[in-house]
């Protein structure tokens, strides 16, 4: 039975896994959100799953053929009816809602022909903390609680 | 959040519209969807898919210049990416 929403980290790897393993040419993507927090716990062996869970995951590519995979997993696809939840894309510029230099800060990983950059847990909290919603809260005390943030 | 003035989600419309639009097998599947008779907005696209088509063609960097110019003829470039159709995952075929 498949998971309804997305609570684990290994549940966005091995989504990645899929997606780098499909791509027939490079391809870039960024990871934002609450989807690449739990990206981050799996890396760290962090099982702890998210609570208000999420439905979607936020990328961000300049790849078309990452955003032709991307879209397979649009809501209402045969994705989101096997996985319980899907790929939602954002436009480069919600990448400017990080703080300064998030680059050199994030993580790189080349799996398959995509590489993958994971700003580090504080920049990503970050644009949740200035939103403030109570699911922002909750998402930032869990990555405190969990040990992703000192 | 915004990116000129145009709210994120609909910007992503634009963005990712403009990338995957290049590929022309692709454009032609993205055509087939917003033209099928199951797509709630099938009609109005008809109606504005030379607009549509325009944006989709245009430069990343030519947003400023293209609202300018629809703006002359009473339109706007907010208005245009709100006439982008959504892709309905159930028949994107």
């Amino acid at each position: 039975m498949p998971r309804r929403e997305l609570k684990s980290g290994k549940q966005v790897a091995d989504w990645l896994a899929e997606l780098g393993a499909q791509l027939k040419s490079p391809g870039n993507l960024t990871l934002i959100g609450s989807a690449a927090l739990l990206w981050h716990a799996n890396e760290r062996g962090i099982g702890s799953e998210l609570p208000e869970a999420s439905m979607d995951v936020d990328p961000v590519t300049d790849s078309d053929e990452v955003a032709m995979h991307c879209y397979e997993a649009l809501i209402g696809s045969e994705f989101e009816r096997t996985h319980g939840w899907h790929v939602n894309l954002m436009p480069e510029t919600v990448l400017n809602e990080l703080p300064a230099g998030w680059q050199s800060r994030a993580t790189q990983r080349q799996i398959g022909k995509l590489n993958l950059f994971v700003p580090a847990p504080e920049d990503l909290l970050a644009p949740k903390l200035k939103r403030n919603e109570p699911r922002d809260r909750v998402h930032a005390e869990w990555a405190k609680r969990v040990g992703l943030i000192g | 959040m915004f990116v000129n003035g145009i709210h994120l989600e609909e910007y992503a419309r634009l963005e990712y519209g403009r990338l995957l639009w290049r590929v022309p097998a692709y454009r032609e599947r993205l055509l087939r969807h917003w033209h099928d008779p199951r797509h709630p907005h099938a009609e109005r696209f008809a109606e504005r898919e030379v607009e549509v088509a325009r944006i989709l063609e245009s430069p990343k960097d030519s947003d400023a210049a293209l609202d300018a110019e629809l703006r002359q003829r009473n339109l706007s470039l907010r208005a245009v990416i709100k006439e982008i159709p959504s892709v309905f995952g159930s028949f994107f075929e």
